[in-house]
């Protein structure tokens, strides 16, 4: 019994661990990843500065310019941290039929698929913390910026939740490729809407309360915008834990949803070839 | 020849498909852009039936062969004896399962492997996706060591298990994938083309094993190619399967003459040869400049070709068997209606 509990884990032990091989077989990609990341932070560092040397009062939608400026840089990163890009290896599956191996084997798609992305995730995640940390104590040494250690603690902890939850979306979306068998050139239009709703490129207050407002019950926010304002202090400790039960009830959500979905497209699968 | 049943008591049945039948929704599209925006507004619903109400039994250790032209529904069979897809009507049971019920009992205990398909991990070494499968199939490490070493003996790969799987040849691959399928010792084995693609001596040396493996293991194999020598070689029986129905299930040897009479000759010539010319060395098949099939009598094979490269400005020479597709229609005629489903 302890030994069938025990091997049922290990599969995922090591589909976790072939993940994170991957991710180090293709680290100079990452790298290269990185750098093209770094550019629309530049873009946008430029556009802010330009915009608040032309403002009066110093203040742009309720941000300083040093505020914007942290902010841009850590959304970047978490937007970057938060990632999918197993959408488009779901989508190779279904259309290559590779999915029917998962189907003859003792062996679950949905959480081999999230021990393989999470193992890749570790590498990568380790690179992009390290780089935050260095922007972290850049601000601190010259803008005099400072966070408390159990911002950081609940920092990690939403982070952690972010990156299950940005998961889970993506894994509903990417049912789609049951029914649309070219779905990757949708899985881009739908990243870059949910990367700018989830504030990952402006602060959500730059499009109007109303839109918060909206924001605050959808899961976007919960997987770049909320992390990061846990970690700049621009919310308050009750409300971190209002975000947290957030995450956790999106995150609840998302697995009833993608069950359904998968379910029903699991019934659309069509084996290709013979 | 091996005994297939030693044992006494009665024949234990390991599949029984029952009238299986599975058709495919598929829609027309005629050429150009025209009737790609006409298709976005109304398209023409086909339906195409891949297998129809087919029927057979296999008992335990038998090693049979599925032969067909491509298209026959070969695959679409196995797919659904393996539960990766649900057929329209019929039943069928395979070790005592439903398959497309996908119980965890029944995964354990069968594999298939698809010579167009690969489930190896493409950028890591064989032995990396071999450990993942012992911990799929829940192997402990002792029975998992063991298993290695005999398979990757038999099949002389032992060198290669720490090469990345994308460096590895087509032949170094497929016999890789065998092993990954193999090593929870699977009592059922379904192959759809395992020699695809392959050059003759990986051929030879995959048959081999195969055949040790069903002996040595007595475990069931069932095994779709369009190759005629994969399952000279393996099978004692054979079914023969075209656009969707079983056109004979039964020995091998009566079938056989058919297809093994003639083999075909493809050659490449240097310059254009005419075509009575071409007649006397065997049935020209299809004459087009520099190409040329001829179809001779087997018996006379080894006459032929050293003729025809004697006086032939020959600049490629392929000799092959008669396409799969030529052998059913011989056994129309020779069989008649009686074994048509």
């Amino acid at each position: 019994m302890w030994h069938s509990r025990l091997g049922w884990v290990q599969k995922y032990v090591k589909a976790f661990e072939l993940g994170f091989q991957t991710a180090l077989e293709y680290r100079v990609n990452f790298l290269i990843s990185l750098i093209s990341a770094a550019y629309p932070i530049f873009i946008q560092t430029f556009l802010w500065t330009a915009i608040y040397q032309n403002s009066s009062g110093g203040v742009v939608y309720g941000f300083t310019y040093r505020q914007m400026i942290a902010y841009t840089f850590m959304a970047g990163l978490v937007a970057r941290l938060v990632r999918t890009g197993f959408e488009y290896e779901i989508m190779d599956d279904v259309k290559s039929g590779k999915f029917s191996k998962f189907l003859v084997q003792p062996l679950g798609y949905f959480p081999y698929r999230l021990a393989s992305y999470f193992g890749q995730k570790v590498p990568n995640q380790a690179m992009i913390l390290g780089i935050l940390v260095l922007v972290l104590v850049g601000l601190n040494r010259f803008w005099g910026v400072t966070v408390e250690f159990p911002r950081i603690l609940a920092f990690l902890l939403t982070l952690v939740l972010a990156t299950a939850l940005n998961f889970l979306i993506f894994y509903c979306f990417s049912a789609m490729s049951f029914w649309i068998v070219e779905v990757g050139f949708l899985y881009e239009g739908i990243r870059i809407v949910t990367v700018l709703l989830s504030g990952g490129i402006f602060p959500l207050e730059v499009f109007g309360e109303r839109f918060v407002a909206v924001m605050n019950l959808l899961p976007f926010k919960y997987t770049v915008n909320y992390p990061i304002n846990v970690l700049n202090g621009n919310i308050p400790a009750d409300g971190v834990l209002q975000g947290l039960l957030m995450q956790c009830a999106w995150i609840a959500a998302c697995l009833l949803i993608s069950g359904v979905l998968w379910r029903e497209g699991g019934r659309r699968y069509v084996a290709v070839g013979g | 020849m091996v005994i297939l049943f030693s044992y006494s008591g009665g024949v234990n049945m390991i599949v029984s498909v029952d009238r299986l039948s599975k058709s495919f929704d598929y829609y027309k599209k005629e050429l150009g852009i025209r009737n790609s925006f006409k298709n976005l507004f109304h398209r023409e619903k086909l339906v195409k039936e891949a297998v129809r109400e087919i029927s057979f039994h296999i008992e335990e250790g038998e090693m049979v062969g599925f032969l067909g032209p491509n298209g026959a529904g070969k695959t679409t069979t196995l797919k659904m004896l393996s539960g990766i897809l649900h057929p329209n009507s019929g039943q069928a049971s395979v070790l005592g399962f439903t398959p497309w019920e996908r119980r965890k009992a029944f995964k354990m205990q069968f594999a298939i492997v698809m010579g167009q398909k690969n489930q190896l991990w493409w950028d890591l070494p064989a032995n990396e996706s071999l450990y993942l499968n012992k911990c799929i199939y829940e192997i402990d490490d002792k029975t998992y060591q063991a298993t290695i070493a005999e398979l990757t003996e038999l099949l002389d790969v032992k060198d290669l298990l720490n090469v990345q799987v994308r460096r590895l040849s087509l032949g170094e691959r497929m016999k890789m994938e065998l092993i990954a399928a193999l090593i929870h010792k699977p009592r059922l084995i379904f192959l759809d083309e395992p020699t695809i693609g392959l050059d003759i001596l990986s051929q030879v040396k995959i048959r081999e094993f195969l055949k040790y493996y069903n002996q040595q293991k007595r475990a069931t194999v069932l095994l779709t190619s369009h190759y005629m020598d994969d399952v000279v070689d393996l099978c004692r029986r054979v079914i023969i399967i075209n656009q969707g129905r079983i056109v004979y299930d039964g020995d091998l040897n009566r079938v056989n003459d058919l297809f093994a009479q003639s083999k075909v000759i493809k050659l490449q010539l240097s310059s254009v040869v005419g075509r009575a010319e071409l007649e006397s060395f065997g049935l020209v098949k299809e004459h087009a400049d520099f190409n040329v099939t001829l179809q001779v009598p087997r018996s006379e094979l080894k006459e032929r070709s050293k003729a025809i490269l004697d006086r032939l400005p020959v600049v490629d020479f392929n000799i092959e068997d008669v396409p799969v597709e030529e052998g059913i229609a011989l056994l129309y005629q020779r069989e008649g209606a009686a074994h048509v489903a």
